[in-house]
């Protein structure tokens, strides 16, 4: 099974990554707060980010990965 | 018979003291003499006057038709800024005190500071960027007394933002910016089209149905009676490349819940059919309105979006009307999804266009660096009293949004009770204007042998000084007053501000050599003074950063690109110098019939040219229409042979 991070600010752009996961079915474990530090510290640039199987993806490649899905 | 206005006793004192030591020359540019305040001298006035821009206190070239509407819109403005300067100073008094109110009348009196749109300051604010979502999900939500429905076709979905521009522009002084209306008009184009919406989609009409209603939109903006009954709707939309349209609606859901990022290439296609329309209609009926910028992300020399990019300056070559917004990082115009722990601003603004989405201003006041160069000696006491008067001018500004929260908390202004403006996204704007003027005085410009003028090491040393002073001054302003809102700086385009301040100065520093052209000029060096474009671009991209966007350059070339390698080599040129914000500027002719050509004959109907367009300060306008200062002021324009020039370029 695909080990599935959502990182999230609950930015616009998070809440529809968030909603086409909901909607795919897709198990996933969210990780979210509106203070962006917890991401930059990880080296994240942009949010959100989806971590799958430990590969991170920014928004546009969550996207489509979520739609393929 | 005696008619009485009340005023506060005070304001009253400090207007009369102004009256007296100034005398009626200084009191007329300011529109309070006897004769522009009393209502028979003024008709008598606006029917001798040429065009509307010469009659108004307050005129501009969007105000083309001089009637029975235009005179009843114009007559009440010189008591109608007396009004609102009366306010002002009056919560002057209470928020800065007495000394501080008077100080601001004089200023603004005798011409060092500049309250934009001055007759309506204390009414409606500026303007402001929306977001067409709610209009897209509720209807005409902000009109009482209407069960308001949501739009189900598109031609419904137009009338509606014909509505809501009337509505938006009559409850402000400056521009709607519409960045999202394409995106929300290809969802109701998708949705007809689904539905087979009049047979639309089995006769093949598709393109032919959304071209139609981007001319509806083109042409509703632009009739001559949607603000105050007297002039176009200042209006302005946008068309973005990939990185830009990801940032700005990835977030973005239409209201079925399906969401724009899964149309984007769609959408983007809708794009380049909206400006192939606006295009059109240029030869068939040339208009003014909605001012159009492309904006394009920039990375390590390249465009990001090349494909969207080569479409696009390939477009923009036939009239060079739209604006090019090029930056480094999406996050200029979309900050919602960016990794910075502290934000720092609310997106780009500039009142021409080209902003990002939800922003906006309550009002422009100008410091006249002109006049503060006259009026001091030395680098030194020009930052220091730069200092007071950008202080001064902040003082007036924060009371102007006070004075408006409080017409909101009256419901007064619908606009933001419904929502479609918040007091969150508003910036305080300081304008700035005669900064060429300043670096004359100072002696930082120099003229090499062909007459080109250039601006000195001295000239990017102050220059940069200048600007640091007037964001420190306002970083202490909001920290002294725990302001909760954002303050920044634009360079003004000042229509009728550049003529009306030099005027002032001329008045009292009548023999001075900075009066170069009849006017200031609304770029760093002005479109009349002889340069090169490479100092223009130079100057920009210094000056640019400074002033946190708020500005524009205007390249003015005499023909159009004759190549697309040229307009492509020519805008990689500039961005890659830094500049953010710039359009190409040229003259386009116009016969009798208002069809658009460049040339003697119009290639529609024969006639020959009856007028010609070029950007007054941030639009196109006939020149016809222009006032008097701003004629000489077009005359003095100088057009680079740009197909020479981009030859050249490296």
């Amino acid at each position: 099974m695909d080990t599935i991070i959502l990182y999230s600010t609950g930015c616009p752009r998070c809440k529809v990554l968030k909603k086409k996961l909901d909607a795919k079915g897709i198990v996933y474990t969210l990780e979210e707060n509106k203070d962006p530090s917890f991401m930059i510290e990880k080296g994240f640039t942009e949010t959100p980010i989806l971590e799958v199987n430990g590969r991170a993806m920014g928004f546009i490649e969550a996207n489509t990965w979520a739609n393929q899905f | 018979m005696e008619i009485n206005i009340r005023l506060d006793r005070n304001f009253t004192v400090g207007y009369n003291r102004n009256q007296n030591d100034y005398g009626t020359e200084i009191a007329h540019l300011n529109g309070f003499d006897d004769g522009q305040l009393s209502y028979t001298d003024f008709i008598d006035n606006f029917i001798d006057e040429e065009t509307v821009a010469d009659s108004s206190i307050d005129g501009n070239s969007n105000v083309g038709h001089k009637d029975i509407v235009t005179l009843e819109r114009e007559m009440p403005k010189p008591h109608e800024k007396l009004l609102a300067f009366n306010k002002i100073h009056y919560e002057m008094q209470k928020r800065f005190g007495f000394k501080a109110a008077n100080n601001w009348l004089k200023a603004e009196w005798i011409g060092q500071l500049y309250m934009h749109d001055a007759n309506s300051a204390t009414f409606r604010s500026y303007c402001f960027a929306y977001d067409l979502k709610d209009l897209a999900e509720k209807g005409l939500y902000f009109i009482d007394g209407q069960n308001a429905c949501p739009a189900k076709h598109l031609t419904t979905f137009v009338d509606f933002v014909k509505e809501f521009v009337s509505f938006a522009c009559n409850r402000t002084s400056g521009a709607v910016g519409l960045p999202n209306i394409i995106p929300y008009m290809y969802y109701f184009w998708k949705k007809d089209i689904n539905e087979n919406y009049l047979g639309i989609r089995s006769a093949g009409f598709e393109e032919y149905y959304a071209k139609q209603n981007f001319q509806r939109f083109i042409y509703a903006v632009n009739q001559p009676y949607v603000r105050d009954g007297s002039q176009s709707a200042f209006t302005n939309t946008s068309v973005f490349d990939r990185p830009y349209f990801e940032a700005l609606f990835g977030g973005a859901e239409f209201p079925d819940g399906t969401f724009m990022i899964d149309y984007e290439e769609e959408i983007i296609n809708f794009q380049k059919w909206y400006m192939e329309v606006m295009s059109a209609i240029r030869s068939d009926n040339m208009f003014t309105f909605p001012v159009s910028t492309i904006s394009l992300l920039r990375q390590n020399g390249k465009f990001v979006d090349e494909e969207f990019a080569i479409w696009a300056i390939k477009h923009n070559m036939k009239w060079s009307d739209s604006n090019l917004f090029v930056d480094d990082t999406v996050n200029s115009l979309s900050n919602c999804c960016r990794l910075k722990s502290n934000i720092e601003d609310l997106g780009y603004f500039n009142s021409i266009g080209g902003t990002a989405l939800k922003v906006g201003s309550v009002k422009v006041s100008t410091v006249n660096l002109a006049r503060l160069a006259l009026d001091t000696n030395s680098e030194e006491e020009y930052l220091e009293e730069l200092k007071n008067r950008v202080w001064l001018d902040l003082q007036a500004l924060d009371c102007v949004r006070h004075i408006i929260k409080r017409n909101v908390d009256k419901k007064l202004l619908p606009n933001y009770s419904y929502g479609l403006i918040d007091f969150e996204h508003l910036y305080n704007t300081i304008g700035f204007i005669g900064i060429y003027e300043t670096m004359k005085k100072f002696g930082y410009t120099v003229m090499d042998e062909l007459g080109n003028t250039f601006y000195t090491e001295d000239a990017s040393r102050f220059g940069k000084k200048i600007f640091e002073v007037m964001r420190q001054t306002a970083d202490e302003f909001i920290k002294k007053y725990h302001c909760d809102y954002m303050i920044n700086t634009e360079q003004i385009p000042g229509e009728s501000a550049a003529a009306k301040l030099m005027l002032k100065d001329k008045f009292f520093y009548p023999e001075t050599d900075i009066y170069d052209l009849p006017l200031y000029g609304n770029q760093f060096i002005p479109l009349g003074i002889k340069t090169t474009g490479q100092e223009r671009v130079r100057i920009a991209s210094e000056f640019d950063s400074y002033c946190n966007g708020g500005s524009i350059l205007h390249y003015n070339i005499d023909a159009p690109f004759d190549s697309f390698e040229k307009a492509w080599k020519m805008v990689n040129y500039i961005a890659d110098q830094g500049v953010t914000y710039f359009a190409f500027n040229t003259v386009i002719e116009a016969c009798e019939n208002n069809h658009a050509f460049y040339g003697n004959i119009c290639p529609v109907c024969g006639k020959p040219v009856a007028t010609k367009y070029t950007r007054i300060v941030g639009f196109y306008t006939p020149i016809r229409t222009y006032s008097a200062p701003r004629k000489a002021e077009f005359k003095m324009r100088k057009w680079e042979h740009i197909n020479i020039t981009a030859e050249k370029i490296t």
